[in-house]
């Protein structure tokens, strides 16, 4: 069994960059749920939503939950999630996903490392 | 270990999808294999580590393997790259 992943971001924006990183692979090796947030969405309602979409994620290894800006309401859903078994991960982008995609059976704490690496490695001067 | 210059003959160069290929092949082998353009080094099994090396169309890379089935290894990756990472053009 694998790690689950939770994608809480502002509008569609985690959902094109997992539909890209699908396109890349040619596959998706990890089950996902996706959380967009708008302007018109109850924090409160979205924080229990994530946390019924960890609960379903979670089949033992627990739930990576990648977010877009740091401070923003996205990730404060995400900071809010009572679970045990989680970590989260802030500055989504392609490279963060495509890291993670490359590393399927990695455990949560390693898997949360490689996306903050992958994160980081894709911001250069070009 | 072996080595091999292969070009990058492709549209596109060594972008995501293709990138991606590499590490399929990479994966199916426990040998080291590593991909390296002028001063940067890229072990396979790392898509990012490929994409970093912005190979574009024409670029050589040298590809260098070291380990079990080292030669079965690198045939599959010549035959990838060889067909353009299957990709139509």
């Amino acid at each position: 069994m694998k790690v689950g992943i939770l994608i809480i971001t502002h509008s569609d924006i985690g959902k094109q960059l997992l539909l890209t990183a699908i396109s890349v692979f040619g596959k998706n090796p990890f089950q996902v749920e996706l959380l967009s947030v708008d302007n018109y969405d109850q924090p409160y309602d979205m924080k229990q939503l994530a946390e019924k979409y960890v609960n379903f994620l979670d089949k033992g290894r627990g739930v990576l939950v990648l977010t877009d800006v740091i401070g923003t309401t996205p990730s404060n859903i995400a900071s809010s999630i009572e679970h045990k078994n989680i970590k989260i991960v802030a500055g989504l982008n392609l490279s963060m996903i495509l890291n993670v995609f490359n590393y399927p059976g990695e455990t949560l704490d390693q898997l949360s490392k490689k996306a903050i690496e992958g994160g980081a490695e894709g911001v250069a001067v070009v | 270990m072996i080595s091999k210059d292969l070009k990058v003959t492709n549209k596109l160069g060594l972008h995501a999808r293709a990138a991606a290929k590499v590490v399929d092949i990479a994966n199916k082998y426990k040998c080291e294999i590593n991909l390296l353009k002028d001063d940067k080094k890229a072990d396979a099994r790392s898509i990012m580590k490929i994409l970093m090396l912005s190979a574009s169309q024409g670029t050589h890379i040298k590809v260098q393997i070291n380990g079990d089935n080292q030669d079965d290894a690198m045939s599959s990756i010549e035959k990838l790259f060889n067909e353009k990472f299957n990709e139509e053009e």
